[in-house]
């Protein structure tokens, strides 16, 4: 075999030498959920007695106050109404009305966009998430407390925060 | 015109053509059979292909808000924290004296990981890379970089230079794990969720 061929043949068959290489490998990290819902006040209709037949109304900012802390996006929720339990097993329906606001001490919470029950997320910014302030206030229509027996009523409903869990 | 690998030969004389022909006239006809035997030792040091892989990545694993967690850059035999430090292998590593140092560049080194919605997760790197004798799986000895950010190098001296590691005689074939670690460090009230970035390894003699 001729020098010139077996030099290609050496070359054909000997490994091409790897000295430089490029490798990847990810970096990961979970930041966990840490979201609450803390009850700062009640809906109160006050100690003044209502009229049968009357309507009786609570401005979302002098209702209920929750406070909210979350890391992601949440959407916090309240029922539409409540019932609420009165003398001999009689109930009054609440209509709820929401608003949210970034101050605990706000005189005009801003209204959610839908009822109560069609939640409000808070919004983030960059890194971080934050605390938010949720009012509930509460309507007794006229025909609710119409037919009511008199005597004290009393009754509960939750706030929701709904968020994945990490 | 310049080469880098230039070569050259030399023509031989006519009188030395003449002479070489010479003398093998003269000894062409031997006075008798013989048989000689020369016993001759060659060494030949042939590298196998440098290969490199990625075996685990950097994993911080869960956080909370406000707590940093750290991972440390050590090999497997003292990793207390669940062995999540990122961890490359590469083999065959050169045995030519030319070759007096191994460099690990970080390539690519993000100083925070991506999680939803485009929120940064701040990061902090260290890196530790040990020589081993794999075929007795034994530590030769290790290189540690105590803070490591993007475009720094771990250098690793081999092949009889000052401070070469697991350089022994005769040559025995090392291999090179480079381990990464750090601190991660999420803020109060950082987003929840899964944070990723991509480390790259840029590995070359010198």
């Amino acid at each position: 075999m001729r020098p010139f061929s077996l030099a290609l043949l050496m070359l054909a068959l000997w490994p091409l030498e790897v000295r430089a290489q490029n490798v990847s490998l990810y970096a990961r990290g979970l930041v966990t959920s840490t979201v609450s819902v803390a009850r700062l006040g009640d809906l109160s209709f006050g100690a003044t007695a209502i009229v049968p037949g009357t309507a009786a109304n609570i401005a979302p900012a002098n209702g209920a106050r929750v406070r909210v802390d979350f890391n992601e996006p949440t959407t916090v929720t309240a029922p539409n109404f409540v019932m609420i339990a009165g003398p001999a097993g009689a109930t009054l329906r609440v209509d709820l009305v929401c608003a949210q606001d970034v101050s605990a001490a706000s005189a005009a919470p801003i209204a959610f966009v839908a009822p109560c029950a069609g939640g409000f997320i808070p919004p983030m910014a960059g890194n971080v998430g934050g605390t938010h302030y949720i009012f509930v206030g509460g309507t007794i229509a006229p025909a609710s407390s119409l037919s009511a027996p008199a005597g004290a009523y009393a009754g509960g409903f939750s706030v929701t925060a709904t968020f994945v869990s990490y | 015109m310049l080469s880098l690998h230039g070569s050259s030969s030399v023509r031989p004389s006519q009188s030395l053509a003449w002479a070489v022909l010479v003398s093998l006239a003269c000894v062409a006809a031997p006075l008798r059979a013989q048989t000689l035997t020369a016993t001759v030792t060659t060494g030949l040091v042939v590298d196998l292909a440098l290969s490199g892989a990625a075996e685990q990545n950097l994993d911080f694993t869960r956080m909370q808000p406000g707590t940093a967690k750290v991972v440390a850059a050590q090999d497997v035999q003292s990793c207390t924290d669940g062995c999540t430090a990122g961890r490359w292998h590469f083999q065959n590593i050169s045995r030519k004296g030319s070759d007096r140092r191994a460099n690990m560049q970080f390539a690519a080194l993000p100083d925070s990981l991506v999680g939803p919605g485009g929120a940064r997760l701040g990061i902090a790197y260290n890196a530790r890379a040990c020589v081993y004798d794999q075929a007795n799986n034994l530590s030769l000895g290790c290189v540690t970089q105590a803070s490591s950010i993007q475009g720094s190098t771990v250098v690793v001296p081999i092949n009889k230079v000052a401070g070469a590691i697991g350089d022994l005689t005769p040559a025995i074939s090392r291999d090179i794990y480079l381990w990464l670690g750090g601190t991660a460090s999420p803020r109060p009230g950082q987003r929840a969720g899964d944070y990723t970035g991509t480390v790259t390894i840029f590995f070359f003699y010198n």
